[in-house]
């Protein structure tokens, strides 16, 4: 079939007026928020409904076309990145808050819903009740692609990862069908297969309505910022607090060459001396905080803490978070890209692992800031470099790999938040055997024999050499 | 296929004829709804286990695997049963991260082993009770919850890793260590609630949590069921942080006399607010509490601490997940409903059917919206018994899907189960049939206990 006929039959789906085709709109879908690039795609397509994306799907199907789902695109490891052409179905039209429904805790969204839109329409309509997950883009990225990519966050410590907050799902499969797995109750019977699609970075299917538990906004919540001579020293402070029973919201640690770049982009006026900074949120009830906030200070103390500042207002706990919300838009000051790496080790291991960060990246000669999501273990080492430097680039990703496979040593993962995509499918391996691999992979063979979906992501491409390009 | 006996020394060439049995009283003993298996085998190490998965795989022999054995009354009838597969010996400890809150441990070991092994580093795994004696594989393949899921999560929140055995000699791990970790498929949820009907888990890894300085629980008695079920909503909407938040029928407060002060008449109904954490915290939700069940016409309350607490947990476990244990036919049927919806299904539950000889009497989690109800049946197990079941179950599930809910049957007399639908029709079950096809294609796993007949 020529691109002309496929274009008229894929508006005959969606009106002529949602089929995106020109040159200019094609190449743009090739990107995402990560270092990756797209091949020539055949169209973008805006559906607006299940019923709409049900025939697409099965379009594809027939004509043999691979396709992914879109959201917008902030993702860092290329899962929603078009490596086979085909059409990107964006979901930008799919956009509504179908209900909700806080006596029950639960709320039902389309996945175009922008996280920060639902969070302001839960409060601007008065809801204590709010939905939790917050990465780092919540302003800009849907909840569709929190359930992709399994999102975190600042407050998964407390409160866990996406997949603890979704409830169930709508999907349409590769095979055109439109199913629901889960539901606004919990404990359905059977395997717990929402759990099993949130993560799948769009390769088991395209989900089309979410159903999101919403919880009750704290009653009381403390923001400190306490500085430390060294890493060690705020990481350990970090270990001390969980070991003792304390679950604060948030433990966010910047390393200090983070907090020079934010300092001059934000002005926040750290001292000379502070080698890092770590940011802590305890929440509950206001019975809870005296004595938590009091344990917290004994800790950092016994750390030699340089000082601990306690917000007194909203205003000020917004003031403390910037030095962390501003990060990687200030890491733009130092190059004109910056790779983050995603690794996650056992919160104890977690100052051995960013002294190793430190010492690739001077084997490689290359300048690493590090952020953490420390009470969790999940590091970011982040790499300012020129992207169109192929020499530099190479090195960077190279980096990415070492920090991966250091963290995978220290019995970690190669990914606590944002996903395997395209970036790290072929350290897959590093975390399974062949084995795990593929009986892991049996699911996406069950789904989408012919790999159209989303396809030659997430598994070593030296697996996927059975499946046509 | 080769022949039984042939399959027997081929088991005790694997783990030892020490560890393979046909007498009469083991095959009794891994009787299921009176089907017994012809051999019962029980593996030392988990690479034995994996061993008889595959060779269970190969020769096609039917193998149901068994924990500690405290909920095998739940799913339907097996279709074929060759082979018990015991892993009560795998019960190491492979890892216990204090400093990290995580454990990684054999399968088989029973959760109060957990509560021993991590009381005195002041932690716990928020499944059960120190009491609880069902295996971790047994917890996570039948997504059993503990009672202080409202604050710690469910099953589905402290997996954090499974190796398991599939009968074409896979031996599989998934997940890891860590509580961020987004790498792959999130394997470990297809195994939950899996009835091992995709794998044998033979290890698990879970997170712990901080075991909490104080710990008690407020029991209300009110009135009526529509004025404990609107406490309960002005609760859920309150700041406070309650670990559980449980409804008691009446003739359960009574059966629970050892631990609750009173004897009441339906429409009693007793609420159960269980809080833990910081002792300042603890009071000011117990205060609280009690103020707001005044204002909805609470009729008396009295505090539950100390040793009293594992007395009120393990009758709540033997209420909610276990069979009953006396002579009298009764059926369990396991409902799940929104939270806003309790009051009518509970209410729904007070018309006793005809083919039960008393009330139902239920235990709900206001919570969750989780509600087990227990019917006792007519002792003379008549013809149509099984056809009037069925038709009520009919009818329950129709109100129920109406607003999202479900029931689930877990425990039935054998000839009345055989003719039960018991798993309800859930949503997804098209997706679970295609996956066994690739994880279990000649069905050799607990076939037919599970959704859709699998």
């Amino acid at each position: 079939m020529d691109a002309g006929q496929a274009i008229r039959e894929l508006a005959a789906i969606v009106g002529p007026g949602n089929v995106l085709s020109s040159r200019a709109e094609r190449t743009v879908y090739g990107y995402d928020a990560s270092v990756f690039r797209g091949t020539e795609l055949l169209a973008v397509v805006l559906p607006e409904t299940a019923q709409q994306i049900a025939r697409l799907v099965t379009w594809c199907q027939r004509h043999q076309v691979p396709y992914l789902a879109r959201g917008t695109g902030t993702g860092i490891s290329g899962a929603a990145i078009p490596t086979h052409g085909g059409l990107v179905i964006e979901m930008a039209r799919m956009k509504r808050v179908l209900e909700i429904d806080s006596e029950n805790g639960v709320a039902v969204v389309e996945p175009g819903v922008i996280n920060q839109d639902l969070k302001q329409l839960l409060l601007e309509h008065g809801y204590t009740y709010t939905y939790v997950p917050d990465p780092g883009s919540q302003v800009v990225s849907t909840i569709g692609g929190n359930v992709s990519t399994n999102a975190g966050g600042m407050h998964c410590l407390k409160y866990g990862i996406t997949s603890n907050h979704i409830l169930g799902l709508e999907v349409v499969l590769p095979n055109g069908d439109i199913v629901e797995v889960g539901g606004k109750v919990v404990d359905q019977p059977g395997a717990d297969l929402t759990g099993l699609l949130v993560g799948a970075e769009g390769t088991l299917g395209i989900v089309t309505k979410i159903i999101v538990r919403l919880m009750r906004l704290p009653e009381a919540v403390v923001t400190q910022l306490a500085l430390f001579k060294t890493v060690d020293d705020a990481a350990n402070t970090v270990s001390d607090i969980i070991g003792a029973g304390l679950l604060p919201a948030a433990l966010e640690l910047l390393d200090k060459a983070i907090m020079q770049v934010v300092d001059q982009a934000v002005h926040i006026g750290y001292p000379a001396d502070a080698g890092a900074a770590l940011i802590i949120e305890l929440d509950g009830l206001q019975e809870d905080m005296p004595r938590s906030q009091e344990m917290v200070a004994a800790f950092c103390r016994e750390r030699d803490v340089l000082s601990i500042e306690t917000a007194e207002s909203a205003e000020a706990a917004a003031r403390l978070w910037l030095s962390r919300r501003a990060a990687f838009g200030a890491m733009a000051r130092l190059g004109s890209h910056c790779y983050i790496v995603d690794g996650c080790v056992p919160r104890t291991r977690l100052p051995e692992a960013l002294r190793r960060v430190m010492a690739i990246g001077e084997r490689y000669g290359l300048r690493i800031a590090n952020l953490a999501h420390a009470g969790d273990g999940n590091l970011h080492p982040s790499i300012p470099f020129n992207r169109r430097d192929p020499r530099e680039t190479a090195l960077v990703l190279q980096a990415g790999r070492d920090i991966l496979a250091v963290c995978v040593e220290l019995g970690g993962t190669i990914t606590g938040e944002h996903g395997v995509g395209m970036e790290k499918q072929n350290e897959m391996p590093l975390m399974f055997s062949p084995t795990d691999l593929e009986v892991m992979r049996r699911i996406k063979l069950a789904h989408d024999p012919t790999d159209l979906c989303n396809p030659k992501k997430i598994f070593p491409l030296s697996m996927l050499t059975d499946i046509p390009s | 296929m080769m022949t039984f006996e042939a399959l027997r020394r081929h088991l005790a060439g694997l783990v030892g004829s020490d560890n393979v049995w046909a007498d009469d009283a083991r095959l009794v003993a891994h009787a299921i709804d009176r089907r017994q298996p012809r051999v019962v085998v029980q593996p030392e190490t988990t690479a034995q286990a994996a061993d008889i998965v595959a060779l269970a795989g190969s020769e096609r022999f039917a193998v149901v695997p068994w924990g500690q054995g405290t909920q095998m009354h739940l799913g339907q009838t097996p279709e074929r049963y060759d082979l018990a597969l015991s892993l009560a010996k795998l019960t190491r400890v492979v890892d216990y991260d204090v400093a990290n809150l995580t454990l990684i441990a054999e399968a088989g070991l029973p959760l109060c082993e957990v509560y021993r092994l991590t009381t005195p580093c002041q932690q716990f795994l928020p499944l059960g009770y120190a009491g609880t004696t069902a295996s971790l594989g047994g917890l996570l393949v039948t997504n059993t919850s503990g009672v202080k899921r409202w604050r710690y999560g469910s099953v589905r929140d402290l997996v954090l890793g499974v190796r398991v055995a599939l009968p074409d000699g896979a031996l599989a791990h998934f997940g890891g260590r860590v509580v961020k970790n987004v790498a792959g498929y999130d394997m470990n949820k297809l195994f939950i609630g899996s009835l091992g009907a995709f794998g044998v888990v033979l290890e698990t890894t879970y997170r712990l949590a901080a075991l909490p300085e104080d710990d008690c629980v407020l029991a209300v008695l009110f009135p009526t069921l529509a004025q404990v079920t609107a406490a309960a909503a002005a609760l859920r909407a309150a700041p406070l942080l309650p670990s559980a938040l449980l409804l008691l029928h009446a003739d359960v407060v009574n059966d629970w006399h050892a631990v609750l002060p009173w004897t009441v008449q339906p429409p009693q109904v007793v609420l159960l607010l269980n809080y833990d954490g910081i002792r300042e915290a603890v009071a000011r939700q117990l205060r609280d509490s009690r103020a707001l069940c005044q204002t909805h016409g609470s009729l008396a309350d009295t505090t539950l601490a100390g040793t009293v607490l594992p007395t009120l947990w393990a009758l709540r476990e033997g209420w909610c997940h276990a069979a009953s244990a006396t002579a009298l036919p009764w059926l369990h049927v396991r409902l799940g409903v929104v939270p806003t919806r309790l009051e009518a299904t509970v209410a729904h539950l007070a018309q006793t059917p005809t083919f039960c000889q008393q009330p139902i009497s239920w235990v709900a989690d206001a919570g969750h919206g989780q509600i087990w109800a227990r019917l006792a049946l007519q002792p003379s197990l008549s013809d149509d018994l099984g056809q009037a079941v069925q038709d009520w179950l009919h009818t329950l599930r129709t109100q129920l899907r109406a607003h999202h809910g479900y029931a689930v049957v877990e425990a039935a007399p054998a000839t009345l189960r055989q003719q039960l639908d018991v798993w309800g029709n859930p949503p997804g079950a098209q997706l679970l049939s295609l996956y066994k096809q690739y994880f279990d294609p000649y069905a050799v796993l607990n076939p037919g206990r599970y959704v859709a007949g699998l």
